[in-house]
């Protein structure tokens, strides 16, 4: 009997302590003031912006007071972040973080890093319209990439594995390479461009940077077996050293919403880019964002 | 529907009021115009820029005729005649047709726009990296024979322009390249282009008619000559030199008002009230057509070809717009559709106001000229303060833009066009050969 009292004193001091605990923890979540600045390096108009732009409206619809401004460039918003006494938030690519010496070297860490917001494949597409494309061994094929990523590397190597020969070209944007295919300058793109068409059956796509296979496409690391497969388009959100405590927390569970939620992923696969968010734990996605930007080292 | 609606008026209104205005030329109106163009989806602001440029063409002609003054080149031949229809009082005659000129040669443009556009698209050859080249080669050359300042002068303000295009961080793919910025982050966003333009171009332009005085009485301007007939033929022939000449980068808007009047002078050779009426007519007829077809490069290609028209593509690029490619569509109508219905109904809106109500605007205008002058310059300095604080760089934005329009006030015997289009083409320019490097490499 006594025990049993005793039982239920504890239970009820357990419960007292926890509905204090919670209480101090929503008094102090509310004292904290949901204001952040969100600066975005990559241009504006891309779909990197585009998504980030999305991410900053549905903060502001969970109560955040959100100062998002299109920077367009890297450069300035590392600047920014290192300089400025405000806590910042900014969309980063995996790319970006090549080499030490890049400006825009700003690699994912416990401390800094909220959560992947992109992820797309690299497809290697045929063109528009020709749905019989395959890739015939010993004839030759001018590729469409993206200028300064090393694909070259990885084209070598897949081109030998299928005994064709590759000749890289390289491209400022996809928008230069879409009009490169239109004039019928190349024969084939490897990019992230082509999931809308290859979804639609305008285009036919055979290989591309993807865990398992997705509508036919091949996944090219059943084919090689360097780091060079991984260079999906990964785009990530970090925060300088003034976002911490509460206002972190917070901040990283309303980003987690916004990102896994259904909508989010519908506008994403809306415009292009597939469903491939991930829901690992932090570790695992710094992880991925790691191989992916050794996937674009030589 | 209200986004179309407001577009619509705001665009005629400001291009109106663009064309009256002395100095104030496209450019500047463009300029002036960014804090709303940001705010508008690609496929508006290229409607926005139609109108506007439409419009102030209208007006552009009033300006020269009533104040004797050329706020761009296409004025030219309406200055030439000036004294003319001054001295034989024919300012209301003359109006009357260079409207009804403008309006008939909008509709052949506005009609051909489409076909042409589906041409040129259908045409691979035209999308290729080595045709682009060609393009910007000619519009190099364009700048290097460019009759305002000396060959040796336009090569260096052409390299000029190519070198300042590409100051700041530049992305290459994984690496970023820096160029002349000394390690500075506020020169990572490179020479801001609202800077370049406005100072070195749109002030220098402003400044010049900062203290103008108005030489002409205007109570004049309602007493018509009768007897006169509309010049049809001049202006249809007009139209078409307009049409074609459109599409010669760099210079295609200013120089075919310019031919049309040489080529009408043949057939009107005379010194009368009908010759100089067809003249008249035709000239601005075809300043009305290349405005139209000046599009066609830019829709298709993405490559702008006249200043005003950089100025809309360094906004539409911003905005994800793809060259041929627009997927916008409202009320069942896609975005060539509303181009060409809001083009036919800006025009004659345009139409009534440059002959109905431009008793009333020329007074207004003569009397607040040099206030309007001196606000327009501050607006663009606001407009520059704007654009600064999209990208947390205001007191760089404000300090380039100074600096320039100094540098334009003070060596005001150049003209900086030149220089300007190759910091427009700078980059594409690079781009192009670096491809062709791959392709042929």
């Amino acid at each position: 009997m006594v025990d049993s009292l005793k039982q239920l004193k504890g239970e009820k001091m357990k419960k007292v302590i926890m509905t204090m605990l919670m209480f101090l923890f929503t008094v102090q979540t509310y004292a904290v003031e949901k204001d952040i600045s969100f600066y975005v390096g990559h241009s504006n108009g891309g779909g990197s912006a585009g998504m980030q732009t999305i991410i900053q409206q549905e903060l502001k619809n969970k109560g955040w007071k959100v100062n998002f401004k299109v920077i367009g460039n890297c450069g300035k918003v590392i600047n920014l972040m290192e300089t400025s006494d405000k806590p910042i938030l900014a969309g980063w690519a995996a790319d970006w973080n090549t080499s030490v010496d890049n400006v825009c070297y700003n690699p994912p860490t416990k401390k800094n890093f909220m959560r992947i917001f992109m992820n797309t494949p690299r497809l290697l597409c045929g063109p528009y319209d020709n749905l019989a494309f395959d890739l015939v061994p010993g004839q030759r094929y001018r590729v469409g990439v993206n200028q300064g990523q090393n694909h070259d590397v990885f084209l070598n190597s897949l081109g030998e594995k299928l005994n064709v020969d590759f000749k890289v070209i390289e491209y400022k944007n996809s928008g230069f390479i879409k009009r490169a295919m239109q004039a019928k300058e190349i024969d084939a793109w490897y990019t992230t461009a082509g999931l809308p068409q290859h979804a639609a059956k305008t285009q036919k796509c055979l290989y591309g940077t993807i865990a398992k296979e997705w509508q036919g496409v091949v996944p090219l690391n059943t084919l090689i077996s360097t780091v060079n497969v991984n260079t999906s388009w990964i785009g990530f959100l970090l925060v300088n050293d003034k976002v911490d405590g509460a206002l972190k927390r917070m901040l990283k569970q309303d980003l987690e919403d916004i990102i896994t939620s259904e909508d989010y992923r519908g506008r994403q696969a809306a415009g292009g880019f597939g469903d491939f968010i991930t829901k690992d734990s932090t570790d695992a996605q710094i992880s991925l964002i790691e191989d992916t930007t050794e996937a674009f080292k030589k | 529907m209200i986004e179309i609606i407001l577009t619509l008026l705001s665009a005629t209104v400001a291009g109106l009021f663009a064309g009256l205005m002395p100095g104030i030329g496209s450019s500047a109106l463009m300029l002036t115009a960014l804090p709303l163009l940001y705010n508008l989806p690609p496929e508006l602001c290229i409607i926005f820029y139609a109108l506007a440029v439409q419009a102030s063409q209208f007006s552009g002609s009033v300006a020269a005729i009533n104040f004797g003054i050329m706020g761009e080149l296409t004025s030219y031949p309406a200055l030439a005649e000036r004294n003319y229809i001054l001295k034989n009082n024919l300012q209301q005659t003359a109006l009357k047709f260079t409207a009804i000129g403008s309006i008939l040669s909008c509709v052949i443009p506005i009609l051909m726009l489409y076909p042409l556009l589906e041409w040129f698209r259908q045409h691979s050859l035209i999308m290729r990296t080595d045709f682009v080249l060609g393009v910007l080669i000619i519009i190099v050359l364009f700048c290097l024979l460019y009759k305002k300042n000396s060959k040796s002068i336009n090569l260096l303000l052409v390299s000029s322009g190519i070198f300042i295009s590409q100051i700041g961080l530049r992305s290459h793919g994984s690496a970023e390249r820096e160029f002349f910025t000394f390690d500075q982050p506020f020169m990572y966003g490179g020479i801001p282009m609202i800077a370049v333009l406005g100072g070195l171009i749109a002030v220098p332009l402003i400044w010049r008619y900062i203290d103008w005085k108005a030489d002409v009485d205007t109570s004049q301007i309602h007493t018509e000559k009768n007897g006169l007939k509309f010049p049809l033929f001049s202006s249809l022939r007009g139209g078409l030199v307009g049409l074609f000449s459109g599409l010669l980068p760099a210079v295609g808007t200013s120089i075919g008002s310019n031919l049309a009047w040489k080529v009408e002078s043949k057939f009107y050779p005379e010194n009368d009230h009908k010759s100089v009426m067809a003249r008249l007519t035709s000239a601005e007829s075809a300043n009305n057509g290349s405005q139209i077809t000046v599009l066609v490069p830019l829709l298709v290609l993405g490559i702008a070809i006249i200043p005003s028209e950089m100025i809309l593509l360094s906004v539409i690029e911003t905005k994800a717009w793809i060259p041929g490619q627009s997927f916008w569509m409202f009320l069942g109508l896609g975005f060539y559709s509303w181009l060409m219905i809001t083009l036919i109904i800006s025009s004659l809106i345009c139409y009534l106001v440059s002959y109905v109500f431009i008793k009333s605007i020329s007074k207004w205008l003569e009397n607040n000229l040099k206030l309007i002058n001196r606000l327009t310059i501050l607006i663009m300095g606001l407009a520059v303060f704007y654009a600064g604080s999209l990208v947390e760089a205001r007191i760089f934005f404000v300090s380039c833009f100074v600096l320039l329009a100094l540098i334009g006030v003070y060596f005001k015997k150049v003209d900086f066009i030149p220089l300007v289009a190759g910091y427009f083409i700078g980059d594409i320019l690079i781009d192009t050969i670096i491809i062709l490097s791959f392709i042929y490499g």
